[in-house]
This record gives C-alpha cells, structure tokens and sequence, in this order.
C-alpha cells in the first residue's frame, strides 16, 4: 500500500519537478545515440563476421556431404566394376573350358578320323599290292602257262624251234583272247591254281 | 520497519542532471552503458574469435539469434527487401533483453533496468517506426505509400492513421509498462517482513527473467512485423 502510494507520489513528484515520469526528457536523446551507436557496433563489427562465418560453416558441412555422397558413389562404382569383372572373369572362364572341350572333342575326332584313313589306306595299299603281285603271279602263271603249253605241245607234237615261235604266238593269241571272258573266274581260280602251280 | 523498507523504494523518481536546459536520469543512463558495454563487449568478444569451425558458447548463441531473426526477417519482408533490419532487430533484440535482466541484480536503487524508463521505450520504438516509414516510402514510392492510408476505402483513413500512431505508443509502453511494473512487485514485496522476504523476491526475479526475455523477443519480433507491413505491395 506504501509502495503505491508512493509511485504516485513519485509521478506527482516528479510533474512538480518539471515533468511526469511518462514523459520523455532529455535522457530520451542519450538513449536514442546510445543504442544508434551500439546498432552501429553490432551491425559493422559482430553481425557480418558472425553470418559469414555461418555461411562457411554450411558451405563446409555441405561440401562434406557432397564429398560423402561422391565417396560412396565411388564405392559402389567399384563394387559394381568388380562383380562385373568377376561376371566376366567367370563367363570367360566358362567359354574356354567350352572352347578346350570342343578342341578336345575336334581333336580326338580328328586323331580318330586320321587313324581310321590310315587304316583305310594301309587296307588299299594293301589290296592295291595285292591286287599287283596277284597281276604280276597272273602274268607269270600265263607265261608259264604258255610255255608249260608249248613244251607239251612240243612233246607232243616234236615239232621244231621255228616252228615253236609260232606255236608260242598262237597260244598267247589264245590265252590273250581267253582273258577277258575269264577274267573274274580265273580272279578267284588263279591263287588255287598258282598255288597248285 | 515496513515503511523505512518501502522508503528506500523509489518507483519512477529518478536521481537527475541538467545540461543545456534538458533534465537526463542518471541511473538510467548509468544502466544504458552497463547494458551496451555488456552487448557490445558480448559482440567484439565473439567477433575477436569468431570461426567457421566449431564454435564457442557465446558465439552460438549469437548465431541463434541471428539465425531465428533471419528466418523471422525472410518471412515477413524478404531478406533482399530489407537486409538492414536483420542487426537492427537483433540488437534490439539482445539491447532490451540484457536491459531487462538487469532487474535481477539486488541493485535496484543505483541501476534500474533502463527499459523501466520511457525514455530509452520511446527512444527505440520512434526509432523503429520511424525507419518503418522511411523504408516504406523507399520501396513503394512516396504516393503509393500514403495513399495506402486511405485504403480500401477513404473513410478509413482517419483509423489507419490511428493504427499507425498506436504503433510506436504501444511498442514503448508494452516495454517500460512491463518493466516497470517488475519493479512495483518488487517493492511490493520489499514491504513484506524480513524472513519472508527473500521466498517471492526469487521467486518474482526468476519470473522476471522469462518477463525481460518475452518482452525482448516481442519488441524485436514486432520489429520485423511493421517492416513487413509496410514494404508489403498489398498493404494491410
């Protein structure tokens, strides 16, 4: 209750003393400079240092999310290079192990065939052979059929060696004749008759 | 006893000086220097050490408040429209709020809270509200800007002229108002008994801390409003 009585005193007080405390003075001037100096203070000296060091603070944490970001990218870049390459590595890997398989095959066919020629061969030049000494074991036999003809018709006949000549060209015209038509008989005849010749 | 206690008490008498004819409160002004020295030794202390690394206590809080007026300012004006009112409100902002917490101090009698004095009330807020016009009359032009007075209709000029008026009234005495009725409680309590006093008084100081901050974060928000207001193209 004293209190309040007392500002009122004061407020009265204070209008008898040249002015009501709700009235501005001369103090109003000092506070106006006073706080036009400390904006003055504030706003050319602490406020900018103060924004641009929070602007280089957030260009630093974004450059470090950005570097984060390209660190991971890159990371999985690589993995993904590497299971690639792996892929690959593998898929390589298959092709030639393919690949070996089938020259394995190619060759073992090859080796196969060759060895099949060459029986094929060795079995026709053996024939082949075959076929010539048989040939050549013909021609002799029929000379010396000829001749064994010859003799026996010699001896048969007494006749002389003049006359022999002749009788030798007219078996051989004989036997000449006689071989085409008996070809393929005397074929499987003549081993049986070389043999018993 | 009582009547000694609240003697000592003296609400809105002020020990005072004449110059040049102009009576000037000295415990106000004694306050006003303590005060600024505080924000401006707070300010080079955190300029004289600022970094873009991790920063100090002092300089996060700078940073937050500046940061909190900012996003207020972009808001409400545009950053680009009025860059300036970014340190205007946060001086203003950390000026009355460390105006105000100078109530805590048991020092009543010699330094004041300064925002308890109309002087330095009417000071900021004729400050404020004049640059408000000056920035309005900037941004829209001269006739633009006073024709918005008489909009949207001309019989309401006379209450826009009002409402523009109430503004810097209302912003100086919202402040000292609350203020200084801080200091009425106190000496209220100071008429309590000896072993009760000290139990209101913290409990009082502390609920004038949150006072001082509120009032400090209205005047400065408020700021920010009326430049809003009137660089606005579609008036209010």
């Amino acid at each position: 209750m004293d209190s309040l009585t007392l500002v009122v005193a004061a407020a009265e007080e204070g209008e008898e003393g040249g002015g009501n405390f709700l009235v501005p003075n001369g103090t109003f001037l000092f506070e106006l400079l006073a706080f036009l100096l400390i904006l003055f203070i504030l706003g050319y000296f602490v406020v900018p240092p103060i924004q641009r060091a929070m602007r280089e603070r957030q260009k630093m944490v974004e450059k470090g999310i950005e570097e984060a970001q390209q660190a991971r990218e890159r990371a999985e870049a690589a993995q993904r290079a590497h299971r690639e390459e792996l892929d690959e590595a593998r898929a390589e890997g298959a092709k030639i192990r393919e690949k070996a398989r089938a020259e394995a095959d190619q060759l073992a066919g090859d080796k196969r065939q060759g060895a099949q020629q060459q029986v094929a061969d060795v079995q026709e030049r053996g024939e082949e052979e075959l076929g010539s000494q048989r040939a050549r074991a013909a021609g002799e036999l029929r000379e010396q059929v000829g001749g064994l003809g010859l003799t026996l018709a010699g001896r048969i006949l007494g006749t002389t060696t003049a006359e022999d000549e002749q009788l030798r060209a007219t078996i051989d015209s004989f036997l000449r004749d006689l071989e085409p038509a008996t070809e393929n008989d005397r074929g499987r005849s003549t081993p049986a008759g070389g043999g018993s010749g | 006893m009582m009547i000694l206690a609240a003697e000592e008490i003296e609400i809105g008498v002020h020990p005072t000086a004449t110059f040049f004819g102009l009576t000037f409160n000295l415990d106000t002004m004694l306050a006003t220097v303590i005060a600024g020295v505080l924000v401006v030794g707070l300010g080079l202390f955190v300029r004289a050490r600022v970094t873009a690394g991790v920063p100090s206590g002092a300089q996060l809080f700078l940073e937050g408040v500046n940061a909190q007026v900012r996003r207020q300012v972009e808001d409400s004006v545009g950053i680009k429209t009025a860059p300036f009112v970014v340190p205007l409100a946060m001086t203003l902002f950390l000026f009355i709020l460390t105006a105000n917490w100078l109530a805590v101090l048991p020092s009543e009698h010699y330094v004041p809270p300064p925002t308890a004095d109309v002087n330095l009330t009417f000071a900021l807020a004729l400050l404020v509200i004049g640059w408000v016009q000056v920035t309005g009359i900037r941004k829209r032009g001269a006739g633009p800007y006073f024709k918005h007075f008489a909009q949207p209709y001309w019989w309401l000029l006379p209450l826009n002229l009002i409402e523009e008026l109430a503004k810097p009234v209302s912003l100086a005495l919202r402040l000292f108002g609350n203020i200084f009725a801080g200091g009425i409680i106190i000496s209220l309590i100071a008429g309590l008994p000896a072993y009760l006093l000290w139990a209101p008084t913290a409990t009082w100081k502390l609920f004038d801390l949150f006072i001082g901050l509120i009032q400090a974060f209205i005047f400065a928000l408020l700021t920010v409003l009326y430049f809003g207001s009137a660089t606005s193209e579609e008036g209010h």
